[in-house]
């Protein structure tokens, strides 16, 4: 019998003027889970997770992480990677990782710093000088130097080559804290499907799926075809 | 964490307005060491100096309100502000932080002000010996002419404070109209919302505050017999010579609670981050 979730959706609904994105979602995640949430463009993935992490509040229904409503208890337990820079351009890697020590108890500074010279970064480089990829290694350092119970990734394979989402695939499973959960959104399914304990699709803001992915497996199928088939009359 | 987010604001608009003040303070050391060498006021680069401590001086109320509005922008309603909504602080402490680190810079700049005129008072002094300082104490009795010390000095702190609640209204009308300005309806074009409503709800602001000096007279009148501060309601503190208004300053306080509590409220309800 499993515990608590660690994460309850139910009935969230959310608009944009007369525009319904979100048309009553409910589903839980269980601790110590990494789940897929999956679906095309413009499927309501990106106001999930802004409600999750407590940058959305206008929305109807409720959500749960370990029994709290998103605010400030919420966020000492959630780390959330945003799918864009969310740092200041005049940051260096040593001031965003003071920040976040400042911020989060639960960072590990000293991880952080050898996870930045592992990476070689430079610690005295400003954010506006580094390429993507360094700026993407460090919000992953930011991320999962935190030993958070539940962690929110937001397309954090996108726009990036085949070599690096396997540095970031590895990096992300070596670094997260035991016995969290990990939320990822994507649409490169290929490249997680092998990590996945559970998938979750979206479609036109309602659940599609909600399944284990052995059960899946199960069947003699694979996630990606199993998008296919769900999303099939999308495009 | 209140701490905490100050400090990370006071280093986030400290990078510009410390260059400001780092200029600031170079030219009034040069133009101090200078002028008390030679007594004289009488190079290019001493002239120079006073016309850009001067400029640097009016400048700065602009660079300041620039800069807190932008940080503010940026912070809290740009990319930035998937960093700010996420941290494990309330809303309004980081609408608190910004307030104070915005009345900050700004009694900064007033200071830089007055410090200005000091040096132009204090180099008229040196330059012109008994004689400037005999100008300097002339100007001080024309001001200081028919009034005790004591009411000088509340004058000098009313002002003061009216200065300081001017600076936290500007500042809640200022982070007002950015935050409507990131509502949903406004949030495409929200430089150009930001300026349209700065200039609404600032014209409203100054309407309010015309009726309110017009009509509500509370405040200390001086006696001239006396010399003494009396509490005065109605229309005979309007006649009085030596009126101390606090009808005004109220006023703005509760312009600025309620500016406050909109900006939180909105911000806490209505803002989608893009």
């Amino acid at each position: 019998m499993a515990g608590k979730p660690l994460l309850e959706i139910k009935n969230l609904r959310k608009s944009y003027g007369s525009h319904e994105v979100l048309k009553g979602i409910t589903f839980d995640i269980p601790k110590g889970q990494i789940v897929g949430l999956l679906g095309p463009n413009g499927c309501g993935k990106s106001s999930m997770i802004k409600s999750i992490v407590g940058l959305i509040n206008d929305y109807e229904g409720e959500i749960l992480i370990n029994g709290q409503a998103p605010g400030v208890e919420s966020k000492k337990v959630v780390a959330y990677l945003p799918e864009k820079n969310y740092l200041p351009p005049w940051m260096t890697p040593k001031s965003a990782i003071n920040y976040m020590a400042d911020f989060y108890k639960n960072f590990d500074q000293e991880k952080a710093l050898n996870m930045a010279q592992t990476f070689e970064l430079n610690m005295k480089q400003k954010l506006k000088t580094m390429s993507k990829g360094q700026q993407e290694k460090l919000h992953l350092i930011l991320v999962m130097c935190r030993k958070a119970d539940l962690y929110v990734l937001d397309e954090p394979l996108g726009g990036v080559d085949v070599v690096a989402r396997d540095f970031i695939l590895e990096t992300i499973l070596k670094n997260h804290a035991e016995n969290s959960t990990i939320l990822l959104s994507t649409h490169l399914i290929y490249d997680i499907e092998r990590i996945l304990d559970r998938v979750i699709m979206i479609k036109g803001g309602t659940l599609a799926v909600n399944t284990q992915v052995e059960k899946i497996r199960e069947n003699n199928s694979t996630v990606e075809n199993l998008f296919r088939e769900v999303f099939s009359n999308v495009w | 964490m209140f701490g905490k987010l100050l400090k990370h604001d006071f280093i986030a608009t400290g990078r510009v307005m410390g260059i400001v003040y780092g200029v600031f303070a170079a030219v009034a050391l040069y133009l101090v060491g200078s002028v008390a060498l030679s007594k004289e006021l009488d190079s290019i680069g001493e002239m120079l100096g006073y016309i850009v401590l001067c400029l640097i001086s009016f400048a700065n109320f602009v660079v300041t309100a620039a800069v807190v509005m932008l940080n503010f922008q940026k912070s809290v309603y740009g990319d930035q502000g998937y960093l700010t909504f996420t941290l494990p602080v309330k809303s309004e402490s980081v609408l608190f932080s910004k307030m104070f680190v915005s009345i900050f810079w700004y009694i900064a700049a007033f200071l830089a002000f007055l410090a200005t005129a000091r040096i132009a008072l204090w180099s008229m002094g040196e330059m012109m010996g008994d004689e400037g300082l005999g100008l300097v104490e002339m100007l001080l009795g024309m001001v200081q002419e028919g009034l005790s010390v004591n009411v000088l000095i509340v004058y000098a702190v009313t002002y003061v404070i009216q200065f300081f609640f001017l600076v936290v209204t500007f500042t809640m009308i200022a982070y007002f109209a950015i935050t409507v300005s990131n509502t949903r309806p406004f949030q495409k074009h929200y430089v150009l919302f930001t300026i349209l409503f700065l200039a609404v709800v600032g014209i409203v602001v100054l309407k309010v505050m015309d009726i309110v000096t017009e009509y509500i007279h509370i405040g200390f009148n001086y006696s001239y017999v006396t010399e003494k501060l009396t509490f005065a309601v109605g229309t005979d503190a309007m006649v009085a010579l030596a009126h101390i208004d606090i009808a005004a300053p109220i006023a703005l306080i509760l312009i600025s609670v309620g500016l406050f509590f909109s900006t939180y409220i909105l911000m806490k309800k209505k803002i989608n981050i893009r």
